[in-house]
């Protein structure tokens, strides 16, 4: 049993290992080892001030996003006109890819940080709204009927019955939501004007500092990781009752 | 009747739609008359319809590398327990690590070739099918697997005959969501490189009238809506008797 649950950490230990060896083999300009990379990252002096720019953009977008599209999915889910007279746009724009948008953004938004934001919007919205759709569909209908069995009345039975019900897959939303918007801060900040952490990261392609290419990508990756396993841990304690 | 209603929030949307874009004019939002006679003009292009039909091959090529990697990376590490803990930390690493940001290594990597595409498409794919047929891996009912070994099937024919059947919706499932994203990754790759459809969305940007950018997101959007309903139908066609499974697990 300890040794299946020190299995991931030997992976990852055995994978930056990897790494080492790999960037050690191959010409720094390909490849950088992890040691170079953790050091070239430690001494990017702008590298906190641009998390927390990025980090603000993210949630801005987010925000805007969730405060849309977790409403109006929920009702596609509970109000059967709405979903049917909804789903087929939904379903034309989500099959656009988001960075398609780009273009039609800057003539919109310019360059700027309202055209990031743009762009973190549509990234996660789609994918909110459907999650959050399909949750509300799936509301257990042995609930409703308790509750209308003991003749609850409406905001008693959203109060008791939907709203808790909900939670799980509202939760779910927010989580892919999130790691959605990590995705498109980085993705604006490389297509649009660059900034923040994208701007770091094309600075050091055009130096072709590898090192310090392959540090900014572990910060996004790290960055979406950490929110992802955030929510999660939130949802286990927000959501005692659920747990198994 | 829900026909009607799906009909009509249709034409409310390309209504207003319509209206939006007169009174704001073509420069900030073209109205779909003008976009439907951009698409015309579209399809006249055979400059265009060439660049266009030569962007999926990079999506295509990626989409099956990514199925002849994941599928079996999947299953493996649904099935043993020690994979699954030495993979599924860095599987959960890169699904949500963003490919823009790996690309500008990728061009240091790989050139800007047509290769740099393909490689983007898998990147982008591949976590998608290894994670989704994972997912349909795990939850194989163990009685189905015991009734094979029961009646002393090999292990290659547990895999043909209990397995694989089990598995199917879920590699399906897979292969969806991995289209979708193989899709989408060949626009973000040629958006940073300006090629194929990539060139057309950029010089398109540049234009006066967003007409002809609209447009190529209609025709965008066709494809897309076309690779996963007709991912969807074959499957339906492959195998009537299973239920489609969710594709967000």
């Amino acid at each position: 049993m300890s040794l299946r649950r020190a299995l991931p950490f030997l992976s990852v230990a055995a994978g930056l290992a990897l790494w080492e060896g790999i960037g050690r083999l191959t010409p720094p300009i390909v490849f950088s080892p992890f040691s170079a990379t953790a050091w070239q990252l430690l001494h990017t002096a702008a590298l906190p001030g641009a998390i927390l720019q990025s980090l603000g953009t993210l949630l801005t977008g987010f925000l805007l996003s969730a405060v849309v599209a977790l409403p109006l999915g929920f009702a596609m889910g509970r109000v059967w006109w709405v979903r049917e007279m909804f789903h087929p746009i939904m379903t034309g724009l989500y099959a656009i890819p988001p960075v398609a948008f780009i273009p039609f953004l800057i003539v919109w938004f310019g360059l700027f940080v309202e055209s990031r934001i743009a762009i973190v919007v549509i990234m996660c919205f789609f994918e909110m709204l459907t999650i959050a759709s399909a949750g509300a569909a799936n509301i257990d209908r042995r609930l409703q009927d308790v509750a209308r069995s003991f003749a609850a009345s409406r905001r008693r039975t959203a109060t008791a019955v939907l709203i808790p019900a909900s939670m799980p897959f509202l939760f779910t939303a927010l989580r892919v939501g999130l790691v959605r918007a990590v995705a498109g801060v980085i993705t604006g900040e490389l297509l649009l004007s660059p900034a923040n952490l994208g701007k770091i990261l094309l600075d050091n392609a055009a130096r072709f500092n590898t090192a310090g290419i392959l540090g900014i990508v572990a910060t996004v990756a790290l960055l979406g990781l950490c929110v992802q396993q955030g929510l999660l841990w939130l949802e286990r304690h927000v959501l005692r009752w659920e747990r198994p | 009747m829900i026909l009607l209603l799906r009909l009509s929030g249709i034409a409310i949307f390309l209504v207003l739609w319509e209206i939006a874009g007169r009174s704001m004019g073509a420069a900030l939002l073209a109205p779909p008359s003008d976009v439907i006679a951009e698409l015309g003009k579209l399809a006249t292009e055979a400059q265009s319809r060439a660049t266009i039909w030569q962007s999926l091959a990079p999506a295509v090529v990626g989409f099956g590398i990514s199925c002849a990697i994941g599928m079996p990376l999947g299953a493996i590490m649904g099935r043993s327990k020690v994979a699954d803990a030495l993979l599924h930390p860095w599987m959960s690493l890169f699904v949500v690590t963003s490919v823009a940001a790996i690309v500008p290594i990728l061009i240091l990597m790989v050139g800007t070739g047509w290769w740099f595409v393909v490689t983007v498409v898998v990147l982008s794919s591949v976590w998608y099918v290894v994670l989704t047929t994972y997912q349909g891996a795990v939850r194989i009912n163990r009685r189905l697997l015991d009734v094979g070994r029961a009646f002393g099937a090999s292990r290659v024919q547990i895999f043909r005959a209990v397995m694989l059947p089990a598995l199917f919706p879920y590699l399906l499932a897979g292969a969806r969501i991995g289209l979708v994203h193989a899709i989408r990754s060949v626009v973000l790759a040629q958006l940073f490189i300006l090629t194929g459809l990539g060139g057309l969305l950029q010089e398109a940007g540049m234009d006066i009238s967003t007409a002809r950018l609209l447009a190529l997101l209609v025709v965008i959007m066709g494809l897309g809506l076309i690779a996963s309903h007709g991912l969807g139908q074959v499957a339906h066609w492959l195998a009537p008797w299973q239920k489609t499974v969710d594709e967000r697990t």
